[in-house]
């Protein structure tokens, strides 16, 4: 088995990563995910991804059967910004063929000036085009085409950052950002994109919907990576810390079928619900139950930040936060993890927990 | 003693364009801070302005060298440091977005700051080039020979209006059914548009909205509201009743007398009529330059007595009071508002009350 040892990468950073798709009002969902950010940067936890969504439908008709979630991830990090001081604000992420490319390096460049340069801007060439037909926007249907304009958005979205003028007028960026250049992370699906992120410098952000094993695309950005730039991979896992596996697997099924039954099309085939939620890249059980789960999840050696989901298998926020709590004391520490940043008196109260 | 157009209780906001230069995250934070220092004197909401990019070099009032693009973000920040503070955008520039984002961005930051947006918008197209590089060429309507280009862009405006209030309504936005998430209740009814002119003032009133009114603009301000006034009887007549809400905004520098404002402000006063010269109450010596850009200085007596002589204050529902411009520091602005709460604001009818926190504050100046 991989042991922290093995790893390709020496210091482990933790994120909580939330899709904000909880059942219920979603004015309370919001309210929730924030309270839950605000523990994990008193936890030690590094970033805070929030992933976001457009539109909902009523209900009865086909797709994804969660409800709601989050269109705007800006306005939500400006309130984030506000009830934290120094754990790390990521998008997860803007899909960039649906949005104005300058709108969106204005939105990040407020965000990161309100929260001391904390943001962390992840981008993909996403977009269903049913929702980019509500939008009134008209995705291109081939393929090739479609990533070629993507690639144009993305190289348009760091020259605006960096305060090049803009599309041949007189003006530039203002908030000036020009460091935010080097904290976007694209979602990458496919060896390709692993290489090519890799190539332009950008982190990359793996472990959902993946259509090609995530250590394949996880391995080839580390061998595409320019000399003396730093790797930034990270990986989503869900975990759901339960008092055993069967346990665990009980209180996943709802979500675990939901899930699997939304991505059959794609996903490894599976029978069982337990090879279901192990092709859905759930880890759940006890503690060392999980940790040996992550570690033989052949994405995490390449790892150089888990991004821990606790949205599966819960029902109400004080099971989450009781989630992250067993994350930050009793799971990240044994996958190689220390806080940092946060204060001594918890740093002490976190290593004490730990096995020798 | 208050002579009032309409039965509304008046409210006060803090009206920020937040156009400095300089380091941009200090202004913002700097500005956060007094917002919310204005919650607890009682101010019962805020608004912000909008601004898309900058020009490199020194600034201009028409140019300026800083601003903030988006309002939603600020505002966010706010929801989780205020309760009660209305959080308004003055105005977001509806030709230079997509309505649905901007109805996305609404509603997310009404359900983090539990229903307290007031949303300001409208029409126009910032610096030149700036529409085609929001919207994308093709979204620019090319008019016909012989048709009026400016009547075109009021429909085009009108259009924008429509979809994003129908969205914030819950509207189907398309053939199988996606409505605008999250859910955002009441909202459509606080929407509010920034008018320039009589024609568009009478349309806000005719739609139901808000009007956000300038004091510096080429047609009076009491023009404009008196034409959003009939608007809003033929909304009555068609639809039903709806309260009017005018907001207009309200330039104060407080000093302890005239003449120190006007020496202490001399070099705003100056910019400001410079740049709104051609259209203007024409003005020679600095204190009818100050009038002309509808300064309101001196005592708390004075600015009261010069505010109550508006022909517009009648018709406001609500005064939008600016510390901006002439201000050496934020502890000034942040003196200034308290003084606005404590002593002017109850002579001109404002029966407001600052928070039970704020009182040994004051008690202690």
């Amino acid at each position: 088995m991989t042991s922290a040892g093995s790893r390709l990468v020496s210091r482990l950073r933790i994120a909580i990563h939330s899709d904000l798709r909880e059942h219920g009002d979603q004015a309370t969902v919001y309210r929730e995910t924030l309270d839950l950010f605000a523990h994990a940067e008193r936890l030690g936890f590094d970033t805070a991804w929030v992933r976001s969504y457009k539109f909902r439908r009523a209900s009865g008709l086909p797709g994804f059967s969660f409800p709601g979630g989050l269109p705007s991830p800006f306005p939500f990090l400006g309130a984030l910004a506000s009830r934290t001081s120094r754990i790390r604000l990521g998008t997860a992420v803007v899909p960039l063929p649906l949005e104005n490319v300058v709108r969106v390096a204005e939105d990040a460049a407020v965000v990161d000036a309100i929260s001391g340069g904390r943001l962390e801007l992840g981008v993909s060439n996403g977009g269903q085009p049913a929702i980019a037909t509500a939008l009134g926007i008209t995705l291109d249907p081939d393929r090739e085409r479609k990533k070629a304009a993507y690639l144009r958005s993305l190289a348009t979205l760091a020259d605006v950052l960096r305060g090049e003028p803009i599309n041949g007028t007189d003006q530039e960026l203002n908030p000036q950002a020009p460091t935010l250049a080097n904290r976007i992370w694209e979602s990458a699906l496919t060896e390709q994109t692993g290489r090519d992120s890799a190539g332009r410098g950008n982190g990359v952000l793996i472990g959902t919907t993946q259509t090609v094993p995530a250590e394949i695309t996880a391995a080839r950005y580390h061998a595409s990576l320019p000399a003396g730039v730093s790797p930034r991979v990270g990986l989503v896992v869900h975990v759901h810390p339960a008092v055993g596996r069967r346990a665990g697997l009980a209180a996943l099924e709802r979500d675990v079928e939901t899930v699997y039954a939304w991505g059959k099309d794609w996903l490894p085939p599976a029978g069982t619900l337990a090879e279901k939620a192990a092709v859905i890249n759930v880890h759940y059980g006890t503690p060392e139950q999980i940790v040996e789960s992550i570690q033989a999840f052949p994405a995490f050696p390449y790892t150089t930040e888990l991004q821990f989901s606790v949205g599966y298998g819960t029902t109400d926020s004080r099971q989450r936060l009781a989630a992250i709590e067993t994350i930050a004391a009793d799971i990240a520490p044994r996958l190689g993890w220390r806080p940092d940043g946060v204060a001594p008196g918890k740093v002490a109260a976190l290593e004490g927990k730990v096995p020798a | 003693m208050t002579f009032r157009e309409n039965d509304e209780p008046l409210t006060l906001a803090a009206y920020a364009i937040l156009n400095e230069g300089g380091d941009q995250a200090r202004n913002y934070h700097d500005a956060l801070e007094l917002f919310a220092h204005a919650e607890r004197l009682g101010v019962e909401g805020l608004w912000v302005r909008q601004f898309h990019l900058r020009r490199p070099g020194p600034g201009t009032q028409l140019a300026p060298e800083g601003g903030l693009p988006s309002p939603f973000v600020l505002l966010a920040w706010l929801a989780a440091r205020t309760n009660r503070l209305r959080l308004g955008t003055a105005a977001v520039t509806l030709p230079l977005e997509s309505p649905l984002r901007v109805a996305e961005d609404a509603a997310v930051l009404d359900a983090l700051s539990g229903g307290r947006v007031e949303l300001g918008l409208a029409n126009g197209g910032g610096a030149p080039g700036l529409v085609e590089l929001f919207r994308g060429l093709a979204s620019v309507r090319h008019s016909p020979a012989g048709s009026n280009a400016a009547a075109d862009r009021r429909a085009a405006y009108q259009a924008d209006l429509t979809k994003l209030a129908d969205a914030l309504d819950g509207a189907r936005l398309d053939a199988s059914g996606v409505q605008l998430n999250p859910p955002s209740p009441g909202l459509s009814d606080r929407i509010w548009q920034a008018t320039l002119t009589e024609q568009s003032g009478y349309g806000a009133g005719a739609r139901g909205h808000g009007v956000l009114i300038g004091t510096m603009q080429t047609v009076p301000a009491e023009v404009t509201a008196r034409a959003y006034y009939r608007g809003l009887a033929r909304y009555t007549d068609e639809i039903g009743p709806r309260p009017p809400r005018v907001g207009l905004a309200t330039l104060i520098y407080p000093a302890k007398d005239r003449e120190t404002a006007l020496r202490e402000a001399r070099a705003g006063i100056e910019e400001k009529y410079e740049w709104g010269r051609n259209f203007l109450p024409p003005a020679t010596t600095l204190a009818e330059k100050a009038a002309s850009i509808c300064l309101h200085y001196g005592t708390a007596e004075q600015i009261t007595e010069s505010i109550l002589a508006q022909p517009w204050f009648p018709y406001a529902t609500q005064l939008m009071v600016q510390t901006e411009l002439f201000y050496a520091s934020y502890a000034r602005r942040a003196e200034a508002l308290e003084m606005f709460t404590r002593e002017v604001a109850p002579a001109l009818g404002w029966t407001g009350a600052p928070q039970p926190s704020a009182l040994g504050s004051l008690g202690g100046r």
